[in-house]
């Protein structure tokens, strides 16, 4: 039986935000509303389920006099995308 | 494309959700910057010269000991260099992801730089009861700044700072196998291999790390 697609994932922009995350260590809000092209209203809320879900950590702080948002994904958001990953590659070898 | 819309929270089929990963990770690919290699341009810039200094000052002298005192200048220069091109570096966060290879590379300088303080403190504190260890700064210089560089090189993949690294490698045996036998290490040769190091481990891969930042951006 295939395993269920976990929903959390299973979203457009949230799954581009762990794309991004998975990729590297740290990545600003500015930079990862450039790569999705998302309004930052919609990131926001996104990260936000991202981080209540525990995949990921959202750390404010500043550069200069500007605030700054760091995202990075935690060690449950990775396996969380690692299981999503295999999951999708079984549901394409059904197919 | 899936990138260039505008993404709302929709629900994806399998094969979509494959495409979107494999365009993110795309588009994150860890691409140089301009200025990458100043760095290693500025610290290679600075040991080299103070090495020069030290030599002619030695050789005008006629080996005053106390000429010694001037290699502290890259302490001085080199860190207040490094601090001003880390602050200009910090804006950086904000438009490009803070990598692994980044983390990597500033952790493997920081432990470095670690080390060459440790050697300088504890050079001081030998001198207080009477003892000169400070070649074995000069053999740092040598095997830690060749490590260091051959390490980023591979990192990299950045064929003339392997090279380069491991230069001075060959060079910082060379020169620890002479200090223990006792061969007494002259001015008229060790300098110009320390300076040929820091041409070669950070000046040469620095020139050329910019080089190819500036053409892949």
């Amino acid at each position: 039986m295939l395993k269920e697609l976990n929903p959390l994932l299973h979203s457009q922009l949230r799954l581009a935000i762990m794309s991004i995350l998975m990729n590297c260590e740290q990545a600003s809000f500015v930079y990862i509303k450039e790569q999705t092209q998302a309004t930052a209203g919609n990131l926001s809320v996104q990260l936000d389920k991202l981080v209540a879900a525990g995949y990921i950590t959202v750390e404010k702080t500043f550069q200069g006099k500007k605030p700054l948002t760091l995202c990075s994904v935690t060690g449950d958001g990775k396996q969380a995308f690692e299981e999503y990953v295999n999951a999708l590659r079984d549901y394409l070898e059904v197919k | 494309m899936l990138c260039k819309e505008i993404m709302e929270e929709k629900k994806l089929n399998s094969q979509e959700s494959l495409e979107l990963i494999t365009s993110m990770i795309n588009k994150t690919k860890r691409k140089m910057h301009v200025g990458q290699g100043n760095l290693l341009l500025w610290w290679g810039y600075v040991s080299a010269i103070v090495g020069l200094l030290v030599g002619v000052s030695l050789l005008l002298t006629g080996g005053n000991p106390a000429c010694n005192w001037l290699w502290f200048l890259i302490w001085i220069v080199g860190g207040i260099g490094m601090m001003v091109i880390l602050r200009k570096d910090k804006g950086r966060i904000e438009k490009e992801p803070f990598t692994y290879v980044d983390r990597i590379t500033s952790n493997l300088w920081g432990t470095i730089g670690w080390m060459f303080a440790l050697g300088t403190i504890l050079s001081i504190a030998f001198l207080f009861f009477g003892k000169d260890t400070w070649v074995i700064m000069l053999v740092f210089a040598f095997l830690l700044g060749g490590f260091g560089a051959s390490v980023q090189g591979f990192i990299l993949q950045e064929k003339s700072m392997v090279a380069g690294g491991a230069f001075g490698l060959v060079a910082g045996t060379f020169v620890l196998c002479c200090v223990l036998s006792d061969i007494p290490l002259k001015v008229w040769w060790i300098i110009p291999l320390f300076v040929l190091c820091f041409v070669a481990t950070m000046i040469i891969p620095g020139h050329i790390l910019n080089a190819k930042a500036k053409k892949q951006c």
